[in-house]
């Protein structure tokens, strides 16, 4: 027969001890791991202003005889009083739609991707429909991208 | 002459793992759960608008000032409600931190998608007005939220 003597035992009792703590901690950890998981962090779209853009004299650049200047478009979003629909004009002229917006804007980065982009945009618009434009023009890759002020 | 001790006869001496697992795992659990809440402070639960484009910056910048407006025009940095002269003057005071840490100040909008245009233009035209050139409009894709 055989017969456990003192250290066997005290060393299986300590065994006992650690493994049920050891299970706590563990389904505490893939718990608050799980949970801060769920939390995502924001996307972000980047708007870099640029120097100068507040300012009230410009000093207008001398350009090379050889070189075209590049055109400037502007984006003007407004709100309907009454229908509440988002109207968009693209210098000065009504379009039908996002759709067509769109068709413009691509067709004018496909020509020239210099174009400077001028955002005008009513304070009753929403910010979906700005963030839209303005995702849009990113999208397209304008180089410059500038917002109207007040 | 060394007399042997009851302990000695026993086993030799262990060194006993479990307390430092114990405080290991601890501090693990204590680190997660601050990181958690130190994310979750600048988040204050708002429907944003959304976009294709936009990256992921879990970047920490110490000089970034974080401002959520609500679908009614009202706005929050770090969870509290602040009134307008507030939030500019919090904009204003970023600009001189930052030059004295010697980075650049960011400012992130987290605009509600329903919000109107009007309360972003003001805090993007106040930033420009503080020579404060680094904007980020907080988006989600579509189907994340």
């Amino acid at each position: 027969m055989r017969i456990p003597n003192h250290s066997r035992q005290r060393g299986s009792l300590e065994n006992e001890s650690m493994t049920p703590m050891i299970d706590v901690v563990f389904l505490l950890l893939v718990f608050f791991v799980c949970a801060s998981v769920g939390q995502k962090p924001d996307r972000l779209l980047p708007a870099d202003l640029a120097t100068g853009a507040t300012a009230t004299t410009v000093n207008i650049p001398e350009e090379a005889p050889d070189e075209f200047p590049s055109q400037e478009v502007r984006i003007r979003l407004t709100r309907d009083a009454v229908s509440l629909e988002l109207r968009i004009e693209l210098n000065e002229g009504a379009l039908t739609g996002a759709r067509e917006l769109k068709q413009r804007l691509e067709r004018l980065s496909s020509l020239d991707p210099d174009t400077k982009i001028i955002m005008d945009v009513a304070d009753e618009v929403s910010v979906q429909q700005f963030i839209a434009v303005y995702d849009l023009c990113q999208a397209l890759e304008f180089n410059s991208i500038s917002f109207a002020v007040r | 002459m060394r007399l042997p001790t009851q302990y000695s006869q026993r086993t030799p001496l262990r060194f006993n793992i479990t307390p430092l697992i114990d405080v290991v795992f601890l501090l693990i659990i204590f680190f997660l759960v601050a990181s958690h809440f130190v994310r979750s402070e600048q988040a204050e639960p708002v429907a944003l608008p959304l976009a294709t484009g936009g990256e992921i910056d879990n970047e920490q910048a110490p000089h970034r000032l974080t401002i959520t407006i609500g679908e009614d025009g009202s706005l929050f940095i770090g969870g509290e409600s602040q009134t307008e002269a507030e939030v500019k003057l919090r904009i204003e005071e970023l600009r001189p931190a930052a030059d004295a840490a010697g980075v650049k100040p960011e400012v992130r909008l987290r605009g509600h998608k329903d919000g109107q245009y009007g309360a972003m233009r003001k805090l993007v035209e106040h930033c420009a007005a503080q020579n404060i050139r680094s904007i980020r409009f907080a988006v989600a894709r579509p189907g994340e939220q």
